[in-house]
């Protein structure tokens, strides 16, 4: 009769705890971090020896709970983790390239302001002595050099604010991997097949997704359920292993973007990023640099093309043409464990190209002075040194110190403080022919180097019997001699006449010291648009860089689609075998409840068997 | 293959497959609200691209229409000048016939010299004509100055230098005004001169030294006339020229207009067609995931 209320009693506490099994998945059907748990039932063993009132037990000796199973399946969550790791990196990627691409188009595109500065030269070709149309030019040319200045200052704040999103996600990877090490240190501890082993081996996949989305890595699991990383892989170095778990950071790699560099600092390995939102990140800083350099360039390109040029003219006052662009900016940075609140600015005087310098507060005076150390100056602000002029507000504390750093490129140009009349429009040199002539001659002229002799103008290119050409100053030295469509170089001038020149015919070239309503120069300036030989335009330049972020960002886009369905897919199929399926938990329930019942109803029944007996027996 | 859609599927991947749904409706409609094809480069890099390389010719086109109608308008001034300066050699001839006529008097000739001062000055005027900017439409480079005034010895001469601009920003480089010299002739022979010389013989008294100068002021003024006449000829050209240039580039703008719409105008009809499609995909998945996730077996037990 015991034995009839032992093995009841044990089917009673079994199928309760796998009834507790199944309410435990039922309230956890709606959390994507639960596994399906199953409770494994057993024959319990048999006693060697019969209890005192047990005369013969003839079979077994109820049931036993042996273990409470998870339904996962390690290769599909790895591949929900390797799915992950690609959605999220792509995710990161395509984030960035968007903000990029906005930056770099639209109403922030640099084509715009750059067409709108050779119509506004189109203009002044047309009407090169108008201040309303040189006024207009200057203005545009300003907008353009401001657009690339907004653009670079864009373009910096979106880097910074990458590496700031990879130096948050560094120090989230950190606490997840010090998470896991302390899971595996509590997976060790244990029972296996414990519903706390379940529970710890519920967190330890759900910590290992949630670095899946950060990097991608290598996991292996030991017989305890501990889990070892390797980060990318299992050639990388160890993140975690037991209950150690490596500091992680995020470095500069070589070739650009990012790397993540695993152990303490000093003694640290490199690790690449293939996945996870850090490679995204990585791959969005290496695409952000090559924009950069390449906005870069188009500006370096535009300053400098665009002062070559209009130093070939002359201005309306008959001066040489300055260039129109400057093409560096001092920065001034701060060192990071300055304390005081000074703020200094730099300004630097026409002309002069002062290098990188350094400041220093000592409390009482600054000190300014070359990054060489060279040559220095100290006192009170403003101080002067090469042309540069430091000045500021705020207060400084003793021993603040600055660094003054040249940038060029989109960041470094701006319009020269010109005025509308110094526009270069005319050419240099004007070449003329003789109202007399007969010939259907037209004389070019193109600047040179200025002659080792120095001659007097104006010259004047006859026409000799013989049908060949000589060049002649002032005082009738002869300066050169050579047949019609041949350069005749004269004193910082060529000059060559082409059309049918006939004998004794006269062509004057003079130095343009009026300015003038020749629109030459302007026009040569126009013809910018259209030059560029092997590199393109600037208008080929501006569409390779804004071109090359679209189709990355495109690419990213697409190949993110279809990571999505990837992932998707994979996670369907792992919940498809770890996921609550309500209907068979009811189902289940019935079935456990039953096993249950029948369990309790033969415990009444050896009671009443037993009580039946006393009766008897008084 | 069908995919097993049931009660274990993860809510959040429903969710997401609803939202992808959302999010191609919202780009669909922001075309539709735009009726263009794309509204960002990577939605389309080449067609962005081509599109770009349009807009900026079409830019190019407005700035080259604007260089065109300075040119014409120069050209229109140069035109009445050069008509006005040939009705005054023209005049002139008249009075040199017939101060050459032997019954003019000495009183006559007086007259006519008169007329005659007074045809220089309208001739100088006409030589110096400005265009709508101020600037001397025969004074070549040096437009800021009159094109033509005395020297020291009171004779009118060409004061300019070199060419005079024309359309060069639209790569149209023979519209510009023929240069003073082309159209007045030179200091020696040109038109000034000869009305000069006709002013000395209209003061010489001697009938036999002043019929060959006369004949030779004829021949002179013939010759001016003449040299004013292929001057507006070549004006006449260069507004052809310009009118022509002028009808390519109006030509070329439609076709560019017409480009744009081809790459970056949408296809409406496709359009609309596509968002009825994508609604009714989301209602279902909607309305599908609401029955799937509707109840279980929980729902029917006692």
């Amino acid at each position: 009769m015991t034995d009839l209320l032992t093995i009841a009693t044990s089917g009673v506490k079994a199928y309760r705890l796998a009834l507790e099994a199944v309410a435990d998945n039922v309230a956890n059907a709606s959390n994507p971090g639960h596994v399906r748990r199953t409770t494994t039932l057993a024959p319990a063993s048999i006693s060697t020896s019969n209890g005192p009132l047990e005369l013969d037990p003839i079979g077994g000796n109820g049931v036993r709970v042996t273990g409470i199973v998870r339904a996962v399946d390690l290769l599909r969550a790895d591949t929900v983790r390797r799915g992950e790791a690609d959605v999220a990196a792509l995710d990161a990627t395509s984030r960035w390239l968007g903000t990029l691409e906005t930056s770099l188009t639209g109403p922030a595109s640099i084509d715009l302001p750059l067409s709108d500065m050779f119509g506004a030269l189109s203009d002044l070709a047309n009407d090169p002595t108008s201040p309303a149309v040189r006024t207009t030019l200057l203005a545009r040319a300003e907008t353009l050099a401001n657009r690339f200045n907004a653009s670079s200052a864009n373009l910096d704040r979106i880097k910074t604010d990458i590496a700031s999103e990879a130096d948050t996600i560094s120090k989230t990877l950190n606490s997840l991997t010090q998470g896991l090490a302390k899971l595996n240190a509590q997976l060790r501890r244990a029972s296996n097949g414990s519903g706390a082993a379940a529970v710890l081996a519920d967190e330890r996949d759900r910590l290992l997704g949630e670095i899946s989305g950060l990097v991608s890595f290598e996991v292996r699991f030991d017989q305890r359920g501990m889990a070892s990383i390797r980060v990318p892989d299992s050639g990388g170095p160890t993140l975690v292993d037991g209950d150690r778990a490596q500091s992680v950071r995020v470095a500069a790699a070589g070739g650009g973007g990012y790397e993540l560099r695993v152990g303490p600092q000093g003694s640290d390995l490199p690790a690449t990023l293939t996945g996870g939102s850090l490679h995204g990140l990585s791959v969005a800083t290496r695409l952000l640099e090559q924009a950069q350099t390449r906005l870069d360039a188009l500006a370096d390109r535009v300053a400098s093309e665009m002062n070559s040029a209009h130093s070939q003219g002359v201005d309306q006052n008959g001066a040489d043409g300055k260039a129109l662009f400057d093409t560096t900016v001092f920065e001034v940075i701060p060192l990071r464990a300055n304390g005081g609140t000074a703020r200094l600015r730099t300004d630097v005087a026409d002309g002069s190209t002062p290098g990188a310098m350094v400041v220093g507060f000592d409390g009482t005076d600054f000190t300014l002075a070359r990054a060489d150390l060279s040559a220095s100056v100290s006192g009170a602000l403003p101080l002067t040194l090469d042309g540069l002029t430091l000045d500021g507000d705020g207060l400084a504390a003793n021993g603040d110190q600055f660094s003054i750093l040249p940038r060029t490129g989109a960041a470094g140009i701006s319009l020269r403080p010109i005025a509308a009349e110094e526009l270069a429009a005319a050419p240099r040199w004007l070449a003329d022919a003789a109202p007399s002539n007969t010939g259907k001659g037209v004389a070019e002229v193109r600047i040179s180097a200025p002659s080792i002799a120095p001659a007097t103008g104006p010259f004047t290119v006859t026409t000799l019997s013989d049908g060949s050409l000589e060049l002649r100053d002032s005082l009738a030295t002869l300066l050169a001699a050579g047949p019609p469509g041949s350069w005749l170089a004269g004193d910082g001038f060529a000059v060559r006449v082409t059309g049918t020149p006939r004998d004794a015919d006269r062509f004057s070239i003079l130095r343009n010291t009026e300015g003038g309503g020749s629109n030459a120069n302007a026009v040569a300036l126009l013809g910018l648009q259209d030059s560029g030989g092997t590199s393109g335009t600037f208008a080929d330049a501006h569409d390779r860089m804004v071109t090359g972020v679209a189709v990355s960002l495109a690419e990213t886009r697409s190949r993110e689609e279809t990571a999505r369905g990837n992932r998707d897919s994979a996670a369907e199929a792992y919940y498809e075998a770890s996921g609550v399926d309500l209907n068979t938990e009811a189902s289940e329930m019935l079935r456990l409840q039953q096993a249950y019942q029948a369990n309790a109803r033969i415990i009444t029944t050896a009671r009443e068997t037993f009580e039946a007996i006393l009766a008897a027996a008084r | 293959m069908p995919t097993l859609v049931n009660s274990r599927s993860p809510i959040p991947v429903q969710a997401e497959r609803m939202a992808r749904i959302d999010d191609a409706i919202v780009r669909l409609q922001a075309r539709i609200s735009t009726g263009e094809r794309f509204t960002t480069p990577s939605e389309d890099p080449a067609a962005a691209n081509r599109a770009a390389l349009l807009n900026r010719l079409q830019e190019r086109l407005t700035a080259e229409n604007r260089s065109l109608d300075r040119a014409t308008a120069r050209l229109s001034f140069s035109e009445t000048a050069t008509t006005a300066a040939a009705d005054a050699l023209l005049r002139a001839r008249e009075l040199t016939l017939t101060a050459a006529n032997g019954t003019a008097s000495a009183e006559d000739r007086q007259v006519i010299l008169a007329e005659v001062k007074v045809l220089r000055e309208q001739l100088l005027d006409s030589a110096n004509a400005r265009d709508d900017g101020g600037r001397y439409l025969f004074a070549g480079s040096r437009n800021g100055n009159p094109a033509y005034g005395p020297d020291a010895n009171g004779a009118i001469i060409w004061l300019g230098f070199g060419d005079n601009g024309g359309a060069e920003a639209a790569s149209v480089g023979t519209a510009s005004a023929p240069r003073g010299p082309d159209l007045f002739g030179d200091a020696q022979t040109g038109a000034f001169a000869t009305l000069d010389r006709l002013a000395l013989a209209l003061e010489q008294s001697d009938t036999l030294l002043r019929n060959p100068e006369l004949e030779l002021v004829l021949d002179g003024l013939e010759a001016g006339h003449e040299r004013l006449l292929v001057g507006r000829a070549s004006i006449g050209a260069g507004l052809a020229r310009l009118e022509g240039e002028a009808n390519r580039i109006e030509s070329a703008r439609l076709d560019l207009a017409e480009g744009l719409a081809n790459t970056k105008g949408l296809d409406l009809t496709a359009a609309i067609a596509e968002l009825a499609a994508l609604q009714l995909t989301q209602s279902a998945a909607q309305q599908s995931f609401a029955s799937i996730f509707e109840g279980s077996l929980f729902d029917r037990l006692g």
